[in-house]
């Protein structure tokens, strides 16, 4: 893009164009945006079954309760360690992808690409019964952890609130790591064959075609994804915590989602739920057009 | 074939080895305990239930298969799963490449603006009863049509596939349109052949994501059991083993003999059956997706 | 310019939102027109058409995945009135969606938490309009205070009926306790029997009787380490009161947060308990059970991980030897008489000093609400097949098979066929007994009379429970139990103590004071979910305290931490709304 705007002015408007995107937008608007009129029952006291007009209107209470509402404050702070920490963790997708790229036997690296997208498969229930299996105090690798003398008394992981952030944050990196590499090798497969022809020709290892060539290739792919994932910071999903969930580990596991599951399934607080969407979507689009502008700043253009 | 020049040097063989042992290590422990569900869905129940298969199906059993296949209007769903997998990830794929494409046009009238628009959907959204009632007004409840619409603009998609196509060679395009190609001939004669690693990694996502849904099954189309996909039979399947145990836990004394029907259904059986059935696309349509991820593009060929 | 165009761009959205948001509102409101213009008085009863009815319900399931469906009960009911019948299974979600675009089945069956909806939405056809003519079901004089129940208080203040409930005990059944107990001190037969069977009156006695069988029994064949007792995690604190309430003689409201005083009826916050310093509650009496447990190393030390599933592998593991319910144990019994039919290798219950049993739903099953719903195409023949479920023909059906599965004997009583009883227990004929529709788990939940009312031709709606049967039905085990503690059947044990004064059952409870409540306000909800919360999360400190004062100390945090979450406001709210549903319920009696 930059090389392009460098070598013209500003590209005439064709208004074909807009013609052109006109259907997509259209659906676009009808399936995501027109259901935003739900935004509306944040301000009644809604009952489902019960026409709206017909409700108590509560004007901003509910937004005002999310702010003094003891809960948020302590799930927020779970959702803040966990986002952290996988943003933190974004760049490990597209390292597992370079380093299967260096696997240059290519069955192999078939099968491997194959098999580790498997676990994105297995429903967190699964996950959780199975780790019941390894991880309880009965379970094979706590009983293999004593045996071994590594530790000396069993104590499952599963009960202890201190391993829970390192724990359910290796279990979702278990999970998504191959299926979330994919992206990253199909860059791999879009980068032009002739770059890296040149950089041999220039004597360039293996080692440096990947510093060189692979890695800036993926770099935007990544920056983009980056920008995207930091607009989720508050979206960590309710699944896997409440699984996980226990009197134990609940201090430490218990995410802003899983209080909003909460508060829809449980007490059936349907515009409380509401209310606290419409605040985590202002947070998003705060954080994202913050991303974007941090972005602009540091490399010169836009990416979203 | 030049690249075989370059030398291995010692350095390079302790990577190579050490990458191999971890992609070894990785490839392992993603393999296992989906090699696990599998064997587990093979073995007798009675046998799994008092001792987990290791390495092996403990007896032999196909009755968890069994019992699906025999499941009511089990074809039909499977054929209604795969018209909408087939149909969805075809309109899909073509609609958010072209749109992608369209977007990396500099010469598009407000531009920005549509694209963050676009952008915004991933961040938003109305809640279900809102989504639900305009569903309705479209007068695509019960309707097929209510599985391909909602998914067609993927906003994610879109971003991967402008993200891509803004890094490939401009000179290419330019020659085309100054030969007087239009948008839509570039699309089909350029882009989308030197675009197959990330269309082929979109379509794995968005059949995966048509394969495995149920949910708009569940509250769209429930009253018409023509339109039921596989999954939705599955979850019903799976609620019948788990409503079963849990009618148990809700009775009163008055239900005697209940504890009979106990042992006939395990929810944990079916859960696993229906994951190894949820993960059978990525091993029919995987492999022959990589076929587009194996060698990167050669610009080269598109061009001659 | 650009922050213009955003602007322009907003102000459009939030129009189109207008619209559709006044579209919305109107279609749910626009049902309710069609069925008015047409009284009831004039229902004709006309079934010439075939029309399809769904009955939709919270915790039922497709009829779809039913094995067997049509059964024979339900194809007797599609002829006798000219319908396909569909069953629809909702969940919160689904069916606030189509309570709200107006879309919902037939039939719908609902839970307390949608009653407000449905009426002020005016979802449900008024039944009294058919009182006369197609709902004499309904309408019959055995019915009378559970319409009376219905209609003081799930009307809005309408004083009609648009509800009916399942199961109804009438006034004058006698109930009994079934051949086994399904609630109460587990323990596995044959080590019970090895340790002498020590009688158990209390937890201690029954500590000790763990105690003891630990000691014969350390660890299963398969060199599995074996506990006392373990805890499910998946109902919340439903291990711990439940526990509590078969010790103390209560029975839970949804939740446990407050209880039921079963022989006086009076509320009593279960965890809160700083009011009632000389009462154990349920849930301080089950947590220092477990408390105790912990001491004696008879716990699971998995016990707060294990939710139901786990529990019931570790169950049919051998690796428990007692427990408080019956949830659980069923695979282990079952795999073990696969193995040798006279094994005495069975988890058994023993009772506790509230024996469950002889519950009396003079209002029937609470927290399950039949309608009709005004949006249904054919709202006549949805009553009469509402009115039908409730009749005690159909509810016979279901327990015991249509006619022809049983009997009016010689003696003119009716009873099961030979042929019934052995089809029950015979594997070879599972798909005949699937078919045959009897105890069919969708509509047993559905039907309107209890098991145990005494239908006109004298015998009980469920002949399973006439006593002859009932002593057919025991495995080798039970047999030997009763051989050994000089019983006929094994719930006997709870017979003899409730005619001896040591234990108690449900009969005195009057489980209709709860429709009585008026719905919770939000914010009593919400406090209640937050202490419910918390009280979760002192779990551990309170069943791992080593000694008495660590576990006062426990208790004295959480009391604590329930009074700044506003526990005091919840229990003056429920306190009042109790006393006032008991004293309407009882002087409609």
């Amino acid at each position: 893009m930059a090389k392009a705007l460098a070598v013209k002015h500003k590209p005439k408007k064709n208004y074909r164009l807009l013609l052109m995107v006109f259907p997509f937008m259209l659906i676009v608007l009808l399936f995501n945006y027109v259901p935003i009129f739900g935004w509306i029952y944040s301000v009644y006291d809604y009952i489902p079954g019960v026409p709206l007009f017909e409700c108590d209107f509560l004007g901003l209470d509910y937004f005002k309760l999310i702010f003094t509402d003891a809960n948020v404050l302590r799930t927020l702070k779970n959702t803040a360690i966990f986002a952290v920490i996988n943003i933190v963790l974004t760049p490990l997708p597209m390292l597992f992808a370079i380093m299967l790229n260096e696997i240059k036997n290519g069955a192999a690296r078939k099968f491997i690409q194959t098999f580790t997208t498997l676990p994105n498969f297995i429903s967190w229930v699964i996950i959780f019964s199975l780790a019941f299996g390894l991880f309880s105090t009965d379970g094979m690798l706590t009983q293999a952890m004593v045996n071994l003398g590594i530790t000396d008394e069993a104590k499952s992981v599963l009960s202890s609130k201190e391993s829970v952030y390192w724990f359910q944050t290796f279990l979702a990196q278990w999970k998504t790591l191959g299926w979330n590499a994919i992206i990253y090798l199909a860059a791999i497969a879009g980068i032009d064959q002739e770059q890296y022809e040149a950089a041999k020709v220039d004597g360039a290892g293996y080692f440096r075609c990947a510093i060189h060539v692979t890695l800036p290739a993926m770099l935007e792919t990544y920056v983009v994804l980056f920008i995207l994932n930091v607009g989720n910071f508050l979206n960590t999903g309710y699944e896997q915590y409440m699984l996980f969930k226990n009197s134990v580990t609940a201090p430490n596991i218990e995410v802003l989602d899983l209080y909003v599951y909460r508060i829809g399934l449980e007490n059936m607080d349907y515009s409380y739920g509401v209310a606290i969407s419409i605040i985590k979507s202002v947070v998003s689009i705060a954080l994202v057009v913050f991303a974007n502008l941090v972005a602009k700043k540091i490399r010169g253009n836009t990416v979203i | 074939m030049k690249k075989e020049k370059i030398k291995t040097s010692p350095s390079r063989k302790i990577f190579q080895v050490f990458n191999y042992l971890l992609m070894l290590g990785i490839t392992l422990i993603c393999i296992y305990p989906f090699w696990y569900i599998v064997i587990y869905t093979f073995s007798e129940g009675s046998l799994v239930d008092v001792n987990p298969p290791v390495l092996l199906p403990r007896g032999f059993s196909l009755a968890n298969y069994k019992d699906i296949f025999e499941l009511n209007g089990f074809f039909h769903s499977l054929f209604i799963s795969v018209m909408r997998t087939v149909i969805g990830t075809v309109l899909s794929v073509l609609c958010c490449s072209f749109l992608g494409y369209l977007f990396t046009k500099e010469e598009m009238p407000c531009r920005k603006i549509l694209y963050r628009f676009l952008i915004m959907t991933m961040y938003i959204n109305g809640g279900m009863i809102s989504t639900y009632i305009v569903i309705k007004s479209y007068g695509l409840l019960n309707n097929f049509w209510v599985y391909i619409l909602p998914m067609l603009i993927s906003a994610y998609n879109i971003v991967l596939i402008k993200t891509y196509v803004e890094q490939l060679p401009q000179s290419l395009e330019e020659s085309a349109r100054l030969d007087g190609a239009g948008y839509l001939t570039v699309f089909v004669k350029i882009i989308l052949p030197l675009s197959k690693p990330i269309i082929a990694t979109i379509a794995v996502f968005v059949a995966v994501g048509h394969w495995n849904s149920w949910f708009d099954n569940h509250i769209y189309t429930r009253g018409d059991e023509n339109l039921m996909t596989l999954q939705y039979l599955l979850y019903n399947y799976l609620n019948e083993a788990q409503r079963l145990a849990d009618q148990i836990k809700n009775a009163s004394a008055n239900m005697a003999g209940i504890s009979d029907m106990m042992s006939s259904i395990s929810p944990k059986g079916v859960r696993m059956t229906i994951t190894v059935l949820a993960s059978l696309p990525i091993f029919l349509v995987y492999p022959f997706m990589q076929k587009y991820f194996v060698k990167g593009i050669m610009v080269g060929a598109v061009k001659g | 310019m650009q922050t213009k165009r955003i602007l322009a761009m907003i102000c459009a959205m939030a129009l189109t939102a207008g619209i559709f948001a006044g579209c919305g509102s109107s279609d749910n409101g626009g049902g309710s027109k069609g069925e008015s213009s047409k009284s009831g008085a004039e229902a004709t009863g006309d079934t010439s058409e075939h029309v399809e009815i769904t009955l939709g319900g919270i915790n039922l399931s497709n009829s779809d995945s039913t094995e067997g469906w049509p059964t024979e009960v339900v194809e007797k009911l599609e002829d006798k009135f000219n319908v396909t019948l569909t069953i629809k299974q909702y969940d919160n979600e689904s069916l606030n969606l189509d309570l709200s675009g107006g879309t919902t089945c037939d039939i719908v069956q609902i839970n307390d938490d949608h009653i407000e909806g449905v009426l002020k939405g005016k979802h449900a056809v008024n039944l009294e309009d058919y009182k006369d003519t197609l709902a004499k079901n309904i309408f019959s004089d055995d019915m009378s205070f559970r319409n009376e129940v219905m209609k003081t208080f799930k009307s809005n203040g309408e004083n009609v009926q648009y509800f009916v409930t399942p199961r109804v005990t009438f006034g004058d059944t006698q109930a009994n306790y079934g051949t086994v107990l399904n609630n109460g001190y587990v323990v596995r037969w044959d080590l019970y029997k090895e340790i002498g069977c020590p009688e158990i009156n209390n937890d201690e006695d029954y500590i000790a009787a763990l105690k003891a069988m630990k000691e014969i029994y350390p660890e299963t064949e398969d060199g599995l380490p074996v506990y006392g007792m373990g805890v499910y995690n998946d109902s919340q604190l439903h291990s711990y009161f439940y526990k509590g309430c078969l010790a103390e003689g209560y029975t839970n409201l949804e939740g446990g947060i407050y209880v039921q005083n079963v022989q006086t009826n009076e509320l009593l916050p279960d965890i809160y308990d700083v009011d009632n310093p000389d009462v154990v509650t349920p849930f301080w009496s089950g947590v220092k059970f477990y408390n105790q447990l912990y001491r004696e190393g008879l716990l699971d030390p998995d016990c707060f991980i294990t939710k139901g599933e786990d529990l019931q592998e570790k169950y049919t593991k051998g690796q428990y030897l007692g427990g408080s319910v019956n949830w659980y144990y069923g695979t282990y019994n079952d795999n073990q008489r696969a193995a040798d039919s006279e094994t005495l290798k069975e988890y058994v219950t023993l009772p506790s000093y509230l024996g469950w049993g002889n519950e009396r739903n003079l209002a029937g099953w609470f927290g399950k609400y039949f309608f009709v719903s005004s949006h249904s195409p054919n709202i006549e023949r949805a009553v009469m097949i509402l009115d039908y479920l409730q009749s005690e023909e159909f509810s016979r059906d279901i327990d015991s098979g249509v006619e022809g599965r049983w009997e009016v004997g010689e003696d003119g009583t009716p009873a099961l066929t030979e042929d019934t009883i052995s089809m029950k227990t015979d594997g070879s004929r599972l798909d005949e007994w699937k078919k045959s529709g009897i105890g069919e788990g969708n509509l047993s939940a559905v039907c309107g009379e209890d098991y145990y009312n005494i239908a006109d031709d004298g015998g009980m709606i469920d002949l399973w429970y006439e006593d002859d049967v009932l002593a057919k039905s025991m495995t080798y085990a039970e047999k030997d139990m009763c051989e050994t503690l000089g019983l006929t059947i094994p719930s006997d044990t709870l017979k003899k103590k409730v005619e001896a004064g040591t234990s108690i059952d449900l009969g005195n409870c009057l489980n209709a004071i709860q429709m009585g409540l008026e719905t919770t306000p939000r914010d009593i909800v919400r406090i209640d979910s937050n202490c419910e919360e918390i009280t979760l999360n002192a779990i551990p400190n309170l069943v791992q305290a080593e000694t008495d004062e660590e576990f006062e100390e426990a208790k004295a945090a959480l009391m604590e931490e329930l009074k700044g979450a506003g526990a005091e406001q919840s229990v003056e709210w429920w306190t009042n709304a109790w006393n006032e549903a008991k004293e309407a319920v009882e002087g409609l009696i």
